[in-house]
Parts: structure tokens; C-alpha cells; sequence
């Protein structure tokens, strides 16, 4: 035993012990830390895949929504029509609250739907407290409401495209 | 002028000088001589109000809801209309987004290529 303790005190194998664990430490801690850093980065990516994904939901029903509309403007379902405004222009307020870095292009396409739904959410409520039914362009309402799923659609495509 | 009057007049200034520079895409809307353009967080709306053989030229901003949070109109009692040349302005304004938004100028120039030159 004594020649033992004599071996390591003249090696000085304590010194040297303290040095390896001090380094096994920082090296289980940098470990640690990269495979924390890892997990984040993965939870992040995952939320933003899921929150992508809603995204690309949601602007998929604003447009099969939109499309809807054109076949009640066809169907002279008038009554049905300021509900189905509403609805669609809040689904599009909704995309645009939770997609606060959408680009300048994306964010002007979605305010000047949500301005044409609420003008003819106005017009149709206006023409309706007159009259029973309502005599009005069809092919002109089904012309805007075109315009708002070929911006929508182009949107998609560019959702679709990017951090593919 | 209260400085809020003076934006009032600011903003149409400016929307008539780049509507009359072909910058500004205004389109038409549901609602029978309105016109409206969008930017990222807020709209504009431009409309007649006929009453009689009175006509006002009437501008609404929307913000990114889609809920009027002003109305400017052209009659608007006060100093910022007539003294300042608001009517003027807003019905220059009016008849160039018309124009604009009903590709009037693209028609005239087309109709003008098929009658040929002078």
C-alpha cells in the first residue's frame, strides 16, 4: 500500500487525476451544452414547420372559401353571403396576425382582400336592407373575388417555396 | 390648421401625385364608384356620395382588420376644404383612380391604334 501511495505522490497521479476530470467536466458540459442547443434548435424547427404548416392550411381554405363565395354569388344566395364575408376576411386577419414576418408584398395582398370582403360584406348588408333580393353585377363580384385567389394562390406557392 | 387636418390634406396631396405618376394599382370595388388601393397595414377606399346635384368625394381607411378608422371628406366643414383646395384635390383624385382602376387610358390608347393614325 505504502508503495502504492509512494508511486502516485512521485508520478503525482492526483494532480494528474484532478487535471483529467477537471478536463471529462468541460467536455461533458460543452457535450451538454451542444445537445441542449440541439434540442432547441430541433424544438424550434418543429414549431416553425407546424406553424408553416397551419399557415399553408389556412391560406388553402381562405382561397376553397373564396371559391364558395363565387358559386353563392352564382346561386344568388344572397342573404347567406355577408356571413361568408365576414368569415373568410377574419380567416385572412387571423393568417396575417399569426405571420407577423410575412413580406410587404404578402401583407398587401392580404389587407386589400380583407378590404374587398368587408366593402362587399357593406354593399351586400346596404342592398339588402332595401330589398328582398339583389340585382347586381355577378360576373364584376366574381371578378374581384378571382383577383384575391390568384394573390392568395401565389402566396401559397411562395409559403411552399421557402425553407423547403 | 390642427396638425391632424393637415395630414388629412398631406395624405390626399399625396396619393393624387403618385395615382397621377401611374403608382398607385387602384381597383375596383363592390360598391358602385369605389375604388380602392392597399398597403401592408392599411387601405384606402375612395367613393362618391351623391345627394342631389351635390357630390362628395368621400376616402375611408381601413386598418388590418378591415374596420373604417377614418372618413376625410370633401365637404368637410372647416378650414382644411375649400380654403386649402381639398374638394379639388379629392376630385382629381376620384376621377384618376377611376381612370386607373378601370384601365381607361389602356382602352383609349388601344381604341386609338384601331382607328389608326390621323
Amino acid at each position: 500500500m505504502e508503495e502504492a501511495l509512494k508511486f502516485i505522490a512521485k508520478w503525482r497521479l492526483g494532480d494528474i487525476a484532478s487535471i483529467v476530470s477537471l478536463v471529462v467536466v468541460i467536455i461533458g458540459f460543452i457535450l451538454t451544452n451542444i445537445g441542449v442547443h440541439r434540442s432547441r434548435k430541433a424544438a424550434e424547427e418543429a414549431r416553425r414547420a407546424i406553424a408553416r404548416f397551419d399557415t399553408i392550411s389556412a391560406v388553402s381554405a381562405a382561397i376553397q372559401a373564396l371559391e364558395e363565395i363565387k358559386t353563392l354569388h352564382r346561386g344568388k344566395d344572397w342573404h347567406i353571403l355577408p356571413h361568408k364575408y365576414s368569415e373568410v376576411r377574419r380567416s385572412l386577419v387571423a393568417i396575417r396576425a399569426a405571420n407577423p414576418n410575412f413580406s410587404s408584398e404578402h401583407k398587401t395582398g392580404l389587407m386589400n382582400a380583407v378590404t374587398q370582403l368587408a366593402n362587399m360584406e357593406n354593399e351586400m348588408d346596404r342592398l339588402l336592407a332595401v330589398a328582398e333580393t339583389v340585382d347586381t353585377d355577378i360576373a364584376g363580384l366574381n371578378a374581384i373575388i378571382s383577383r384575391q385567389t390568384d394573390t392568395l394562390s401565389r402566396m401559397l406557392v411562395e409559403i411552399k417555396r421557402t425553407e423547403r | 390648421m390642427p396638425q391632424i387636418e393637415r395630414k388629412f390634406k398631406e395624405l390626399v396631396m399625396k396619393l393624387h401625385a403618385r395615382t397621377q405618376q401611374g403608382e398607385i394599382p387602384w381597383e375596383t370595388t363592390a360598391g358602385p364608384d369605389t375604388f380602392q388601393v392597399a398597403f401592408p397595414d392599411y387601405s384606402v377606399s375612395l367613393s362618391l356620395d351623391e345627394d342631389g346635384w351635390k357630390v362628395t368625394y368621400v376616402l375611408s381607411i381601413r386598418n388590418d382588420q378591415g374596420n373604417i378608422i377614418e372618413v376625410i371628406r370633401s365637404d368637410m366643414e372647416g378650414e382644411i376644404s375649400d380654403e386649402y383646395g381639398l374638394q379639388k384635390a379629392m376630385k382629381e383624385l376620384y376621377e384618376q383612380a377611376r381612370r386607373q382602376a378601370l384601365g381607361v387610358e389602356k382602352a383609349i390608347d388601344d381604341l386609338l391604334g384601331h382607328l389608326g393614325a390621323p
